[in-house]
């Protein structure tokens, strides 16, 4: 469903990520590993347009987006719930989740991923009029989730979902991504620095290393490899 | 008097509410000082002026069209001007603005003259009786067109798609664009917008004063000192201001020389940033060293 083909992206003069190569199938759970700096975001950024290759390509079900727009790739079904959730502060948890649907005109299906994003983060029922900025980490985490789900995506990434929560938070947004995927299909590709949790969850997984893939396989087989601890600390 | 005062002071107050909302709208949507929002004020009232000459309309009815248009002009003022210069820093960005308030000014000097030109309208000689007072149908036609016009785009702003596309666009633009939301085309729509919003105070105030190439910036100053008032970057706060300082100016203009009643904005500009910085709805900001 989504093949990025020797990757290169810069900051400036600053080489980010060198000629990557990553394919999630449809319908797939794909975890990014690696230390903090490894890349995992700049691979997810510029899937979504944020950033934007020098060299290689992106294809999405055959089609090359690496030179569309943010918010072309979004009308194309690649929702982001992206590092530091980029939320909307200052505008309540409704008007966020509002946001979430404008690509959205069917009004049935509208309701539907609505009762659903429901269903999964209840909490943010009893929120609707706060202003999103209020909100608990966890909250905003699963706000940020849940606005990207709204655009009903065919395939959501997820910029360490998990990162900054309290442990009983963590399995609860692990739980929901499975149910997102074994109940709605819905292909995930997550960056992640919970190893263990995410190689238990996932069905294949890349490990980053300064800007670079090292390792790549199923993740039960990486769940058995021991450089994977490695990697995770770091190489120092 | 006192409440002759204070009509006239609610009627200039939404003028400055009108001018100070179209500044607020550009300075938190797209995050620029627009110092050419005088001049979508100016060159409103211009076009009114030439739709009128050129056809037989009533008054009110002119307003339609001058809306469009001023509309436009600000949408082209975004894409030539402003767009191409997005990425770059914030001087380059408030000198172009103020580039382009010089070349309206140029442009309408050749076209229309540097001589104060009478915009005509049937209400500026008429009265409204109210039990003792006669208060001046002009300002009740401005009062009434500003109040018609906060209230449209309080509801477009609150209750439409697009309008709640811009507004989550002043907030964060990268979560805008995350959502599907093209950045590009909602900073547009919020310049034409606001161009639309100048538009309304250029064509009601105009009657009352002459139009002239300057009139625009003028009322911009006050504009501005009432966005400041009711604090800057506040949507509330910009029609809070206008019409606070309207009235304030009008009614203490009533009771002190003509010649320092012009002052009364600056004077409000210089407490406020003395006593109270973030004003009446403002929010502190604080930046990160």
């Amino acid at each position: 469903m989504l093949k990025i083909h020797e990757l290169s992206v810069y900051y400036g003069h600053i080489q980010a990520l060198f000629k990557v190569n990553i394919e999630v199938a449809e319908k797939s759970i794909v975890v990014l590993l690696g230390a903090n700096g490894a890349g995992k975001s700049t691979v997810l950024r510029t899937i979504s347009g944020l950033l934007k290759p020098r060299n290689g390509q992106i294809q999405f079900r055959d089609q090359a987006i690496h030179r569309l727009s943010p918010h072309q790739i979004v009308r194309m079904g690649i929702a982001q719930a992206p590092e530091g959730r980029e939320l909307f502060p200052n505008l309540t948890v409704r008007d966020n989740l509002l946001a979430g649907q404008y690509t959205q005109r069917n009004p049935v299906a509208k309701k539907e991923s609505w009762e659903r994003v429901m269903d999964w983060f209840p909490v943010l029922g009893e929120r609707m009029n706060q202003q999103a900025g209020t909100l608990s980490g966890g909250e905003q985490q699963m706000l940020s989730i849940s606005r990207a789900l709204l655009s009903s995506p065919i395939l959501l990434l997820l910029d360490e979902p998990s990162l900054g929560l309290s442990p009983i938070l963590v399995s609860q947004i692990f739980k929901a991504i499975v149910r997102m995927n074994k109940e709605k299909g819905l292909t995930i590709l997550l960056a992640e620095q919970n190893v263990v949790r995410a190689l238990s969850i996932t069905h294949r997984g890349y490990v980053l290393e300064l800007g670079k893939v090292t390792l790549e396989g199923d993740s039960r087989t990486l769940k058995e490899n021991k450089s994977i601890l490695r990697s995770y600390l770091g190489t120092a | 008097m006192l409440i002759q005062l204070i009509t006239s002071g609610i009627a200039l107050g939404s003028i400055y509410a009108l001018i100070a909302l179209a500044l607020v709208l550009i300075f938190k949507g797209a995050q620029l000082l627009n110092l050419a929002q005088g001049e979508l004020v100016t060159i409103a009232a211009y076009f009114s002026l030439a739709i009128l000459t050129q056809v037989q309309i009533p008054y009110l009815l002119v307003i339609l069209p001058a809306l469009v248009l001023a509309g436009i002009f600000a949408l082209l003022v975004e894409r030539i001007v402003i767009r191409p210069l997005i990425g770059s820093e914030e001087w380059p960005i408030l000198l172009a603005t103020w580039g382009v308030s010089i070349t309206i000014r140029g442009m309408i000097g050749l076209i229309w003259g540097h001589e104060p030109r009478p915009l005509p309208s049937p209400f500026t000689s008429s009265h409204l009786r109210l039990g003792p007072y006669a208060l001046s149908a002009q300002e009740v036609v401005i009062i009434l067109t500003s109040l018609l016009m906060l209230t449209f785009f309080y509801l477009f702003f609150t209750r439409t798609k697009s309008g709640l596309a811009m507004q989550v666009v002043a907030d964060n633009a990268t979560g805008a664009s995350l959502c599907g939301i093209s950045v590009s085309r909602i900073n547009a729509l919020t310049w034409m917008t606001s161009g639309m919003v100048a538009a309304v105070a250029g064509i009601t105030i105009s009657p009352i004063f002459f139009l002239h190439v300057d009139m625009g910036f003028e009322l911009l100053l006050s504009a501005f000192s009432a966005a400041v008032l009711g604090g800057f970057g506040s949507i509330i706060g910009a029609i809070v201001g206008g019409y606070l300082l309207g009235i304030i100016q009008t009614v203490s203009g009533g009771y002190m020389p003509a010649a320092i009643k012009s002052s009364v904005p600056f004077v409000i500009l210089i407490l406020v940033l003395i006593f109270r910085p973030t004003g009446i709805f403002g929010k502190a900001i604080v930046e990160k060293k």
